[in-house]
Parts: C-alpha cells; sequence; structure tokens
C-alpha cells in the first residue's frame, strides 16, 4: 500500500514537472541601449523691416523702386522658405493702382519659393513697386500697405524630383 | 548410544557452522558511480553592426551620443530627425559560448525608455514605425524577410512577437549570429507639436531555448 502511494506521488511530481517545463523554459534577454531619436525643428528666425532706400510716403505717378525685406533661418533641419503677400488700401485700387511684384526667387506651382535654406541663413525678397505715370489725381494722398508672410517647410522628403520647391507646402 | 548419536549430532552442528561461516567469508566487492547533472545557460548578446565603433546604441543624434564607453565616436549619426526620415541599422545577435550552453530561438523584440533622460516626449512612438528584418534561411545569399511591423509604442507596451512570414521561429544556433535590421520611420505626416522633441529607448531582443521548445 505504501509502494502504490509513493508511485502515485512520482508520478504526480512527474507530471507537475511536465506541466511546468512549458513554462520554464531557458529565457535570455539582451539589450541595446540609449537609441536617441531627436526631431529636429523648422523654424524663421528674425523679419527685418522694408528697406527701400528711398522714401515710399511721398509717391507720384511714374515712380519705381525696390524694398527688400530679410528673414533669417534658424531651424536645425534644411527648408524650402516661401513667400506671399497681401496688399490693402486705396493706393491698390482703381484702374491704375500700385503696382507690387517679387524678385529674388522664383514661381512654383503658384508659390514664390526663395529657395533652399540652412540654420544661420539669410533669405531675402526684392519687393518692387510701379506707379503707374497714368495715375491721376483720385491717388492723390491715397495709402496702401503690404504685409509679406514668409514661410518655411522641411526640404528633407519634401523636394520636387526637380529640385524647384518643396512637393507641398504642408 | 546416546553418547554415540550425541557425537554424531555435535559433528553436523560444528559443519554447519563451518558451511555457514564460510558463506560468510566469500570475496565480494562493490563499485558505485556518481552521476553529476547541471542545467545548461541560455544567454544572448548583441552589438551594433554597421560598421561603427562598438560598443554603442543604433540610433543616436550626434557622434557624442553615439561613442563607446571607451569614448570612441560613433560613425554614424543620423543627426536630427525630419518627418518622412527612415534610417536602418543593423543589430548583431550572439549566442556565445562564454556564457551560453544551447541554441535558442529570438522570440520577440521590447523596447523601453532609457532611464535618466529627461523630458521623454513618449507621443513620438506613435510618429515612429520599427520594421525589423532578418535573414531568412542559411547562407550569405539568404533573403532578408520582415519578422516584426509595428509602432514603437507597441514595443514600448511589451515583447512584439518576431517571426518569419510563413510563422516559423527564427533561430541562432550556440555559437552562431544573427543579423537584424532595424529601420525606423519618422511618419511623414507627424506635425509640428514634434518638432524640437527626443525619445530615448533601449531594444529588447528576447530568446528562448531552442531544444524541447519546438
Amino acid at each position: 500500500m505504501k509502494k502504490i502511494a509513493l508511485s502515485l506521488a512520482t508520478v504526480g511530481a512527474l507530471s507537475a514537472l511536465i506541466t511546468g517545463a512549458s513554462f520554464a523554459l531557458f529565457t535570455a534577454e539582451s539589450d541595446n541601449v540609449n537609441n536617441t531619436l531627436s526631431a529636429g525643428t523648422v523654424e524663421l528666425g528674425e523679419v527685418t523691416s522694408f528697406s527701400c532706400g528711398v522714401s515710399t510716403d511721398n509717391l507720384a505717378p511714374g515712380d519705381s523702386g525696390s524694398c527688400t525685406v530679410s528673414v533669417t533661418y534658424v531651424g536645425s533641419l534644411e527648408a524650402w522658405i516661401g513667400v506671399e503677400y497681401e496688399v490693402d488700401g486705396e493706393l491698390f485700387d482703381g484702374d491704375n493702382p500700385l503696382a507690387i511684384s517679387l524678385s529674388g526667387g522664383n514661381e512654383v506651382d503658384g508659390h514664390y519659393v526663395l529657395g533652399k535654406f540652412s540654420d544661420g541663413q539669410t533669405a531675402t525678397v526684392t519687393v518692387n513697386y510701379q506707379f503707374p505715370i497714368e495715375a491721376g489725381n483720385e491717388y492723390q494722398g491715397a495709402e496702401g500697405e503690404i504685409d509679406l508672410f514668409f514661410k518655411a517647410v522641411q526640404a528633407r522628403n519634401n523636394t520636387k524630383p526637380d529640385g524647384s520647391g518643396p512637393s507641398s507646402w504642408n | 548410544m546416546n553418547k554415540k548419536l550425541l557425537m554424531v549430532l555435535g559433528s553436523t552442528a560444528a559443519v554447519a557452522a563451518v558451511s555457514i561461516g564460510g558463506t560468510l567469508a566469500l570475496f565480494s566487492d562493490a563499485k558505485s558511480a556518481t552521476g553529476d547533472f547541471a542545467a545548461g545557460t541560455l544567454c544572448i548578446t548583441s552589438e551594433r553592426n554597421d560598421g561603427d565603433t562598438t560598443p554603442g546604441p543604433m540610433f543616436y543624434i550626434t557622434a557624442e551620443q553615439g561613442q563607446t564607453p571607451d569614448g570612441l565616436l560613433g560613425t554614424l549619426p543620423t543627426g536630427v530627425w525630419a518627418p518622412g526620415d527612415s534610417v536602418t541599422r543593423t543589430l548583431n545577435v550572439y549566442n556565445p559560448r562564454s556564457c551560453s550552453t544551447m541554441d535558442a530561438w529570438l522570440t520577440a523584440v521590447s523596447a523601453r525608455l532609457t532611464e535618466g533622460i529627461p523630458n521623454q516626449y513618449v507621443q513620438m512612438a506613435d510618429e515612429l514605425t520599427v520594421v525589423i528584418s532578418t535573414p531568412y534561411g542559411e547562407g550569405s545569399n539568404a533573403p532578408t524577410v520582415t519578422v516584426a511591423e509595428a509602432p514603437l509604442r507597441d514595443f514600448l507596451d511589451g515583447p512584439v512577437p518576431i517571426r518569419y512570414p510563413d510563422g516559423s521561429k527564427i533561430k541562432v544556433h550556440l555559437t552562431g549570429t544573427r543579423q537584424m535590421q532595424f529601420n525606423v520611420t519618422f511618419n511623414r505626416d507627424a506635425g509640428n507639436e514634434f518638432q524640437d522633441k527626443t525619445l530615448v529607448v533601449d531594444f529588447i531582443v528576447h530568446a528562448e531555448q531552442m531544444r524541447n521548445n519546438p
């Protein structure tokens, strides 16, 4: 009777061992530590005020000239910088408004692109104006304002195949 | 008569006594044998392997961040990441006889935030996709196949199983080396909220004994 009891105990222990084995495999691990993944930045720095050489607050029909405005790029990622503008005021209304055009970059897909810039570089746009000689007295004392908007977008993974500008601005 | 009978009986007893005594004095010998039992060990080690200095992390921004404990600068810094960036690095996983005695399966990979790093931006783990691949089959011409693909967040949440596309396990024999490529891609749709953010993680490769573990 004691022998039978011993045999049963042995079977029990074996089956426990077998059952436990599936949960007690030898395992090991190996670490590769300190993997750093840091996103870069796309950031515009300070924008200069308009530098026009001559005063633009006393225009007469037939006047033309240009002003420059610059922005410093301070992002860690290379970026495309573009510029847009809006005008407002009587000087830009009517049949012979003050005409504005930009230079210093290229028109790409409806966006004016100043180029590709790295940290610390400066992008400059030239704003050209021309007051038509045909403008009459209705413009005397008229005022107008132009607002420039600089924009930047990452260049890496976002450049057109021909390298002319970004694939997307957003 | 009685005396003679007694003498006969006495002789029989003496012979019997001698016979019994003879049994007790046979030549004899005994031997024992000792069996030693010892459990084996399983351990794996790993090192980055893209021609870089070792040891060190696979992914690092600057050469200084990737330097070895001896001060050798890392030679393959990624630089800061931009949305859409994709970088592949190789991790050699060893099953060395110096600490292991058995073949192994590589079963999973997990990740954890590296300790002691302030300002971890854990949300970044949702925008980083990790693809792990390794050669399928033997020989230098064995094709490299994907064995796991998931956001880094999944690896941080727990071990992500690694298996060949046909479901079979990935082995690394005793003294063998398994090359594992880690490709990390920064989601191109990641927005400006990730600018200048950092995440530092440890990758952990998990192994199990191969024997008795089909």
